[in-house]
This record gives structure tokens, sequence and C-alpha cells, in this order.
């Protein structure tokens, strides 16, 4: 279960340039993953949110939704989960306050 | 109360700069003691506003400029976010909620500036730039209140 489950922790702001960069990467990191059906996007260190940050995670949600795969987003701070409340991003895909199933954090990038 | 105050920048259009446009809006913003949540409102908004320059105004050509002008006078913020791009043919059109020339793009651009901020203005010809005014009243502190209070 846990293989099939990647998670990304995302820093900072969310805009122009850093969502093209985020974007780059997990993109890379689905393509090399294949049988990936779950995709979380902590957003717990992201600051701002802009609709180029929300472009990207539509992006993502293509992606997994293609594959007939899941993405959660979760851990957003109050001001992000109100822009992705006003985006309709809740209407599209699961939404969530808190991580499920909290686990230690692996180091570098965020992925583990 | 803080003085009325006035700024001028401009930044080439590369992306990195628009998060430098948010930097200066935060110090710019800084003596009116806005709540954390209106300052997030106007940095999405100007956020918005410079993107669009960038990549729409521009499409992603980074040896252009963008004008930022931002003023307080008497708690009213103007900002003005200027290119000299491609314009917009159709400006209703573009400021419709979900309209995009670009796939990946969400076309939230615009409904953000007109939600977070009172009012928006757009001018724009085509071959020759856009010019984009927002204002928006910024709420009294809790000090102000008590004075007139």
């Amino acid at each position: 279960m846990e293989k099939d489950t990647l998670t990304i922790y995302p820093q900072g702001d969310l805009d122009l340039v850093s969502a093209k960069k985020v974007k780059e990467q997990v993109y890379s990191l689905l393509c090399a993953r294949n049988g990936l059906k779950m995709l979380v996007m902590n957003l717990g260190e992201v600051r701002f949110i802009d609709s180029s940050g929300l472009g990207m995670l539509i992006g993502c949600y293509k992606i997994m939704h293609g594959r007939q795969g899941k993405m959660i987003i979760c851990d957003a701070n109050d001001n992000v989960y109100r822009i992705l409340e006003l985006s309709g991003m809740k209407k599209l895909m699961s939404v969530m306050r808190m991580e499920p199933q909290r686990t230690v954090r692996g180091e570098g990038n965020g992925k583990r | 109360m803080a003085k009325d105050n006035r700024v001028a920048l401009k930044v080439k259009s590369i992306g990195e700069n628009v998060s430098l446009v948010r930097m200066v809006a935060s110090g710019f913003l800084y003596p009116y003691d806005l709540t954390l949540d209106a300052l997030d409102e106007i940095k999405i908004a100007l956020s918005e506003a410079v993107s669009n320059c960038m990549i729409h105004g521009y499409g992603d050509r980074e040896d252009e400029e963008v004008t930022v002008t931002m003023e307080v006078e008497e708690r009213q913020l103007t900002i003005q976010v200027e290119d000299h791009g491609i314009g917009i043919a159709d400006i209703a059109q573009a400021m419709e909620p979900a309209y995009s020339t670009r796939e990946e793009h969400m076309g939230l651009g615009f409904v953000f500036m007109q939600t977070f901020m009172d009012h928006i203005e757009v001018f724009s010809t085509p071959g020759e730039g856009t010019t984009v005014i927002m204002q928006k009243l910024l709420p009294a502190t809790e000090q102000q209140i008590d004075e007139v209070g």
C-alpha cells in the first residue's frame, strides 16, 4: 500500500515559477512510477497559492484521474484552504485538513 | 495613522519577479496594519495581474517590462499593472470565469482579481498592451476604530 502512494511536500509560495518547478518534478516522478495510484499533496509548508499553483494541482489531478488513481490535498493553512474552496477544487478532489495516516516525513524533496 | 504613499516599479518580465512584486507589496502595505487575510487577498490579485502580463501579454518572452504602481490615498489602495504586450481583443470574454487561452490555465486570474478587490478596470489595445487598475478600500484598523469611537 505504501508503495502505491506518493506524498509531495511543496514549500513556500506556489506561484508562476515555483508551480512550474513542482509540476515538472511531480510529472517526472509520476512518469517513473506508472503503477502509482495515490498522490497526496501536502500543502502544510505552502504560505501562498495563486491560480498558477492551482493550475499545477489540476494538472496533477488530471494525470491521476487518467490512470484511475486518486489525489488528495491536505494540511493547507487557512488562507490556502480558502483559495482551494473558492476555486472549486474541493468539488474536484479530496481536500482534507490533516494528512491521512500521518507518518514520519521523508528527507530532501519531501518524496517518500 | 499611516501616511499616504506611492511606489512605482518597473520589472523585467521574468516569472521570478512575480514574487518580488508581492514582496514589495507586503512592505508597502505593512504600515496600514492589515490583517493577514486582507494582505493575502491583495497579494493574490496582484500576483494574478502580473502573471497575466508575463504569460499572456508577453507570451513568456522574458526581455519585456511590466510596470506596477501602488498608491494609498486615505486608505484607498489603487494598484496599476501595465504591459506593452499582445493586448486583449475581447476584454469581457477574457474576464469570464474559466475562460483561458491556454489549456493548463484555469481562467481564474480575473476571477480572483474581481473577488479580492473592490473594483477592477481593464484597458487594452491589441498589439499595444494592457493596463489593469484595481482598487480596494483598506479596512480600518482597531486602533483607528477606537480613535473614532
